[in-house]
């Protein structure tokens, strides 16, 4: 059947009503993070006050400890709990596809961690990282060691959260990791059987170049989310000890809600924003120059 | 019961229903439902108490809506700032009410009834009732009557006393006394000597901290009730009681003093782990409780030390009732009957005789205060002439993520106590740069 070119205007009409649902809900919003950026606002009388200030709040960014420690800390719990997640869940994932039947149990436990909220996970992790009575140093205490103040200690609490991060993310990796462990071609396995290869040869040379593109996108994937990480370090430390384990994302907090300094934390907002698009923007041209 | 808050109230409501007796049978509302935004609080439980009492006095409906501590904050911005509030009282923190003064946002309460007269016998809280618009200070004299006080928060100091009695130690009149004091406790019980609310949060380590500036005679600002806000928290008298707060932290603290919060405090003071805690005096309801508390009868309460030559200064962190100015008159009229109900004498010793903390010399000065379990009051009685607020400018709230920060890293090692006053002071000199303060600081304090 021949198919009917539709003008230009058409086509133009046709997307317009979700291009302005987009405008609306997307682009809208972000104009008005960028025009607070470059504001202070005060409330006096009942009403808001706009002043213009121009860079001041992105220069003042450059003084900002918390913000310095924020993007610090964010930086190693997106590397080290990404890495972690995405490496644990490609184990698992295998682990999986050669289970045969008996995968499904296995993959809706897996799963588990991924549907408790948030709010709960925190509950959770603080009751067994309680130093006096949390099921962690009880099993320590049983081969004699311990306590530990796992989320009171300066050089211990990041870990902890991040350990946490792990926990309830690694079946989002998993996920995704075991949709391509499952499409890989059997064939191409057959055939490094058959010319002798090992089990570790067949899955460096085989396994893990026909899985890069998921692996690179379940990376890329949990990175932006862990760039987000705020629930966890709320519940669990609120920022300290110290900046120990301040992200970034809850520093936006503190400043724009509890501070109210709304151009601030809006001009903080659109730098996190812009950086990471540029991180995500630079993986992928290295991914795409690495395919070609 | 109207409440969203729990019901928890088992043993208040006896004396609540007995109360509501006085009026025979139950009335009939006269006022509008009222609805009331607080903060999950030590205090809570006793202020939900008077609240029931007051449902069943007038037959007029309230709600409380409970919630964390930022969360509140936020909701009530959020409300005063809207086109009509959706609440009829705000209870503000001591730290954060200029802010809702300066932005004009709370209806002066002789506006809404011009009958209204604060009770003699309410505590005023250095003034931080009333605001005066033009001169932009908490001034009684000049200023309109915004608020009245819910809650009395001063900090205290909490001590077993009944390890005092044991060890024959005396009540300390200095920090230095007291530090002598918690070691040995701690060396003779294996207990922790002081614990220290050394946490970040929204307000936490401040309020610890600043009894030691003020009672080493530091201060924040050089004359903030004369309008002159050169900042001096770097001043040598700040560093001296930084020093002391973290020698106090690190010889008879916990292992991890950084990361403790007002109910990890709590925890360890009614579980007796601990001999010192310094404590909003609204947490003495759960030292008596046998449900909550293996100390019960054993916690002592006095005045907070100083450093020698000086006065204690235990901080204000006391809880205000307003009004927002964007609410129906109906409301606002309803609202300022809860609160002239509230400031009562007879109201306030129910309030004190239900587990609340009054906030009335009616409750502290009459006989309730001389019975064994309502000791607290003596001491209470003893500090409130030389408690000190902290600040009155609606800077309060950015300032105080400075200090939250600062201090905290300079507990957690990050940083020394020379490095934390001199960045705090310099950041807080900007925020009142940036708000258009004429200000300075001090020059950097030497390492």
């Amino acid at each position: 059947m021949a198919m009917v070119q539709a003008s230009r205007p058409v086509r133009f009409l046709t997307v317009l009503p979700a291009l302005l649902f987009l405008v609306l809900l997307s682009m809208l919003p972000l104009a008005n993070l960028l025009a607070l950026s470059f504001a202070k606002v005060t409330w006096a009388e009942g009403s808001a006050r706009w002043d213009w200030v121009g860079l001041a709040n992105y220069r003042a960014l450059a003084d900002d400890a918390l913000f310095e420690a924020g993007i610090l800390n964010t930086l190693i719990l997106v590397v080290s709990a990404t890495t972690l997640q995405v490496g644990i869940g490609l184990g698992l994932a295998l682990i999986c596809s050669r289970l045969g039947r008996s995968a499904r149990a296995y993959r809706t436990l897996f799963l588990l961690p991924i549907l408790i909220p948030g709010i709960i996970i925190g509950a959770i992790w603080k009751l067994m990282y309680n130093v006096q009575f949390g099921i962690i140093n009880q099993a320590l205490a049983l081969v004699g060691l311990g306590p530990v103040d796992w989320l009171g200690s300066s050089s211990l609490a990041l870990a902890s959260v991040i350990a946490v991060d792990v926990w309830h993310w690694t079946p989002f990796s998993f996920l995704l990791l075991l949709a391509a462990v499952e499409a890989l071609p059997k064939d191409v396995f057959e055939a490094a059987q058959i010319d002798g290869a090992g089990a570790w040869r067949t899955f460096r040379r085989i396994t893990l170049p026909l899985l890069w593109p998921a692996i690179f996108t379940t990376f890329i994937f949990r990175a932006i989310i862990a760039f987000k990480v705020f629930d966890e370090v709320y519940l669990l430390t609120g920022g300290g000890p110290g900046t120990s384990t301040q992200v970034i994302s809850f520093t936006i907090y503190q400043r724009f809600f509890v501070q109210d300094s709304a151009g601030y934390g809006a001009a903080m907002s659109v730098f996190v924003m812009f950086l990471v698009a540029v991180v995500i923007g630079v993986a992928m041209t290295r991914q795409k120059a690495r395919t070609r | 019961m109207n409440t969203r808050f729990g019901t928890l109230r088992a043993l208040p409501l006896a004396v609540a229903a007995s109360l509501a007796l006085w009026g025979g049978a139950a009335p009939a509302q006269t006022q509008e439902p009222i609805n009331i935004v607080i903060n999950q609080s030590p205090w809570l439980e006793g202020f939900a108490n008077v609240v029931d009492l007051y449902q069943q006095q007038t037959g007029n409906s309230v709600t409380l809506d409970v919630n964390p501590y930022a969360g509140s904050l936020e909701k009530q911005r959020n409300a005063v700032r809207a086109g009509e509030s959706e609440y009829d009282i705000l209870i503000v923190n001591g730290i954060f009410y200029p802010e809702m003064y300066e932005g004009g946002f709370l209806e002066p309460l002789t506006d809404i009834d011009p009958d209204f007269t604060l009770d003699p016998q309410v505590y005023t809280f250095d003034d931080t009732l009333w605001y005066d618009s033009e001169t932009k200070t908490v001034n009684a004299e000049t200023g309109d009557l915004l608020t009245i006080p819910v809650n009395p928060n001063i900090t205290m100091m909490f001590y077993r006393a009944d390890l005092y009695e044991k060890h024959g130690l005396e009540k300390p009149e200095t920090w230095d006394e007291l530090l002598a004091n918690a070691k040995a406790i701690q060396e003779a019980e294996g207990i922790v000597g002081m614990k220290q609310r050394a946490a970040r949060a929204t307000i936490s380590i401040s309020w610890d901290y600043w009894p030691y500036l003020n009672s080493f005679g530091g201060s924040l600002f050089r004359d903030e009730s004369g309008g002159d806000f050169f900042v001096t928290l770097n001043s040598p008298e700040a560093l001296e009681a930084l020093k002391m707060y973290l020698k106090i932290a690190e010889e008879v603290g916990p292992p991890n003093p950084a990361s403790m919060d007002q109910a990890t405090l709590i925890q360890y003071i009614v579980t007796g782990q601990a001999a010192h805690a310094v404590l909003p005096v609204a947490a003495q309801s759960q030292m008596d409780d046998p449900n909550k508390s293996a100390v019960v009868g054993k916690i002592g309460y006095m005045n907070l030390p100083h450093a020698p030559g000086h006065e204690s200064a235990p901080a204000i962190g006391h809880w205000l009732g307003g009004v927002p100015r964007n609410l129906p008159d109906a409301n606002k009229q309803a609202a300022v009957a809860f609160l002239d109900w509230f400031q009562q004498p007879e109201t306030q010793i129910a309030y004190a005789e239900m587990g609340g903390s009054p906030v009335s010399a009616a409750a502290y000065e009459g006989a309730f205060a001389e019975k064994p379990e309502n000791r607290y009051m003596i001491a209470m009685r003893d500090a409130l002439p030389t408690a000190r607020r902290m600040w009155t400018i609606p800077e309060g709230a950015e300032i105080v993520a400075v200090t939250e920060v600062g201090l905290n890293r300079a507990v957690a090692g990050e940083i020394g106590p020379v490095e934390a006053l001199n960045s705090m002071a310099a950041e807080i000199e900007k925020i009142m740069q940036d708000a258009g303060f004429e200000t300075g600081r001090l020059p950097d304090l030497a390492d």
